[in-house]
C-alpha cells in the first residue's frame, strides 16, 4: 500500500533567517525507509521531536519531501504537484495531533465533518449534508446533535473523535493518525483506541499510528517503526520489539512505560469491563 | 448595544442633517455673535448651542460636521482596510519573497512620522476631502497589513489549514473559505478602530485648514475656529472635540459589540 524508500526531509529553518537571504535548512528526517502492507497497522514511536508530526505530514504530502520516495498504491507522490495530488488525496487522510487546532474553529461541527465531501462534489445538497454529518458522528459514538456546535463548546475526546469522523468521510484506505490519544485521560484514551480498531476492521484502514505512549502502540499495532533524532533506530513485529529491543533507545522507551509488566492486553481488558458495567 | 447606537445616531444625523438642522450652517448673523448655549443666562433658545463668532449656529455646524466625519470614518477605513488586509493576507499567506518584500515596506512607511506625511501628502493633492481620504489610505493600510499578516502567519500553522490541504482545496479556497472568516473578527476591531482614527485625522487636517473648503462646516474646523475665542466662548471648541470623543470611543463599542454579537467562538 505505502512504501517509503530513503525518505528526507529538510525544512528551512526561519529563526536563522536574515533580511533577504534564504533561511538555512535543518534536517528533520534522515533516510528513511519502510512500508506499510494493506490492511496493516504501524505504530510509529519516539519522544518528542523526533520527527513523528513531521513524518506523517510528509506522507500527507503536507510537506514536499527533499529527497527519497514515498510511493502510494503504485503512484510515486513524492513530488506530484497539487493539481495532481487532488484525486489521490481522498484516499489518504490524516488525524492530526492537536483537536484544538484541527477543527476550523468558526465553522460549526457538522460542517467540518461533511467538508470533505463537499470538497470532492460527492454532497451538494445541504439538507443531505446535514443528515450525513449527523451519521458520521453517531458512528464515532457522538451525540447527532453536536453537528450544529462549534468547535470550542467540545470536550477534547469529543473533538479529537470529530477529527477521526471528518478523516473517514471520504473512506480513505489510508489513514494516519498523529497521537490522538495523547492529551486524553485514559479512558477516554480506551474510547478512542476501540473505535479506531473497530473503524479498522469495517472500513479495512490501512493505518499508521502515531504516539510517544509504547503502551498504546501495543494495544493497536502490528508492527512498530522506533524514530528518534529524526531517524528509524529500529522495527519490526510489535511482540519483537518488546521482547528483545536491539537498540538501548527502544529499551529506554520500554522501561518509561508507566506499568511495563501489565498485559499487552489492557485495552481488552478495558473493554470487558465497559461491557460489563455497560 | 452603546456602540452601535452611537453609529446609528451618527448615520442618523448624518443623513438628515439639513432637515434636522435649525439653521444654515453657514448662514451668519452678527447681531446674534457669541450667543451661549441655552443653560447658560443670555441664551436664544433659537440657538441651542449657541453661536459663533459670525454668529453661526454652533449646533447646525456640528451637524453638518458630522455627515463630513462620517464619510471619512467609513470611506477612509473601508478602503484602508481593504489595501491593508489584502497585502497582508497575501504577505502572511505565501510568506517568501512576497513577505519580506512587504515587511520591508512596511518597515520604510512605518519610519515617516504619520501626522507630518498626511499633512505633505494632503499639501501635494490639494485640500479637499478626497485628499483626506487618500492621505489616511496611504499611511494607515500598514496598520492592517501588519496585524493581518501576522494573524494569517498564525492561522497557518493551525492543523485546520494542513487538514483543508489533505481534502484537496485550492490555495485560494483556503485562504477565502478557510483562514478569511479566522481573520475576520479582528478585521471588524481594526476597522472600528481605523474609523475613530480616520475622525481625529480628518480633525487634525481641518485643524489645519486642508479638509474641505475652509467655511464648510467640519468638527475640527470648527475646533480650529474657536480656538481663536476659547476665554470668551470656550463652547465653541468644547462641542466639536467632545463629539469627536464620543464618535472615536462609539466606534470603538461599535467593534467590541459586533465581534461579540457575531463571532461564534467569542459568543459562549
Ligand atoms: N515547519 C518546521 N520548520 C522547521 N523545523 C521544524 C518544523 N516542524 C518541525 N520542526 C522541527 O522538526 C523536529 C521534529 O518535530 P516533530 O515532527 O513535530 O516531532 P514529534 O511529532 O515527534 O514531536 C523538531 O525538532 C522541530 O523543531
Ligand atoms: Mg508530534
Amino acid at each position: 500500500m505505502l512504501e517509503v524508500t530513503g525518505l528526507e526531509l529538510a525544512l528551512p529553518d526561519l529563526s536563522a533567517k536574515r533580511g533577504f537571504a534564504r533561511a538555512p535548512l535543518v534536517s528533520i528526517l534522515r533516510n528513511l525507509s519502510f512500508c506499510v502492507n494493506q490492511g496493516e497497522s504501524v505504530g510509529v514511536v519516539g519522544q518528542s521531536g523526533s520527527g513523528k508530526t513531521s513524518l506523517g505530514r510528509t506522507l500527507m504530502r503536507l510537506n514536499e519531501p527533499t529527497s527519497g520516495r514515498i510511493v502510494f498504491d503504485g503512484v510515486d507522490i513524492s513530488h506530484l504537484q497539487e493539481a495532481e495530488l487532488r484525486p489521490l488525496r481522498r484516499r489518504f487522510q490524516m488525524i492530526f495531533q492537536d483537536p484544538q487546532s484541527s477543527l476550523n474553529p468558526r465553522r460549526r461541527i457538522g460542517q467540518s465533518i461533511i467538508q470533505p465531501l463537499m470538497a470532492y462534489g460527492m454532497l451538494t445538497n445541504p439538507q443531505q449534508g446535514w443528515q450525513r454529518s449527523e451519521e458520521l458522528l453517531e458512528r464515532v459514538g457522538l451525540e447527532p446533535m453536536l453537528s450544529r456546535r462549534y468547535p470550542h463548546e467540545l470536550s477534547g475526546g469529543q473533538r479529537q473523535r470529530v477529527g477521526i469522523a471528518r478523516a473517514i468521510s471520504l473512506e480513505p484506505e489510508f489513514v494516519v493518525a498523529d497521537e490522538i490519544v495523547s492529551g486524553l485521560d485514559v479512558s477516554s484514551q480506551a474510547q478512542i483506541l476501540r473505535l479506531l480498531r473497530r473503524l479498522q476492521s469495517e472500513l479495512g484502514l490501512t493505518l499508521v499510528f502515531i504516539s510517544h505512549d509504547l503502551s498504546v502502540v501495543r494495544a493497536v499495532c502490528d508492527r512498530v517503526i522506533v524514530m528518534s533524532h529524526g531517524e528509524i533506530v529500529e522495527s519490526g513485529s510489535c511482540a519483537e520489539v518488546f521482547s528483545h529491543a536491539n537498540h538501548w533507545y527502544t529499551r529506554e522507551l520500554i522501561s518509561a512505560i508507566p506499568l511495563p509488566d501489565v498485559d499487552e492486553k489492557w485495552l481488552n481488558d478495558i473493554d470487558a469491563q465497559d461491557n460489563k458495567v455497560g | 448595544m452603546l456602540g452601535l447606537g452611537v453609529f446609528l445616531l451618527m448615520a442618523l444625523t448624518a443623513m438628515t442633517g439639513s432637515w434636522l438642522a435649525p439653521h444654515d450652517p453657514l448662514e451668519q448673523d452678527l447681531l446674534n455673535s457669541f450667543l451661549p448655549p441655552f443653560w447658560v443666562a443670555g441664551a436664544d433658545p433659537a440657538f441651542l448651542l449657541g453661536t459663533d463668532n459670525l454668529g453661526r449656529d454652533v449646533l447646525s455646524r456640528l451637524i453638518y460636521g458630522t455627515r463630513v466625519a462620517l464619510m471619512v470614518a467609513v470611506i477612509a477605513a473601508t478602503l484602508t482596510g481593504m489595501l491593508g488586509t489584502t497585502v497582508g493576507l497575501l504577505a502572511g499567506f505565501f510568506g517568501g519573497w512576497v513577505d519580506t518584500l512587504v515587511s520591508r515596506m512596511v518597515d520604510i512607511w512605518m519610519a515617516f512620522p504619520a501626522v507630518l506625511l498626511s499633512i505633505v501628502l494632503v499639501a501635494v493633492i490639494g485640500a479637499g476631502l478626497h485628499a483626506v481620504i487618500i492621505a489616511i489610505i496611504v499611511i494607515d493600510w500598514t496598520r492592517f497589513c501588519r496585524v493581518v499578516r501576522a494573524e494569517t502567519m498564525v492561522q497557518c500553522q493551525q492543523d485546520y489549514v494542513a487538514s483543508a490541504v489533505t481534502i484537496g482545496l485550492s490555495r485560494r479556497r483556503r485562504l477565502f473559505v478557510e483562514i478569511l472568516p479566522n481573520i475576520l473578527p479582528l478585521l471588524i476591531s481594526l476597522l472600528t478602530l481605523e474609523m475613530g482614527i480616520a475622525v481625529v485625522v480628518e480633525a487634525i487636517l481641518s485643524y489645519v485648514g486642508l479638509s474641505v473648503a475652509s467655511d464648510a462646516a467640519t468638527w475640527g474646523g470648527l475646533i480650529q475656529e474657536g480656538r481663536l475665542y476659547v476665554n470668551q466662548a470656550p463652547w465653541l471648541m468644547v462641542f466639536p472635540i467632545a463629539c469627536i470623543i464620543v464618535a472615536v470611543l462609539g466606534f470603538n463599542a461599535l467593534g467590541d459589540g459586533l465581534r461579540s454579537a457575531f463571532d461564534p467562538v467569542l459568543r459562549r
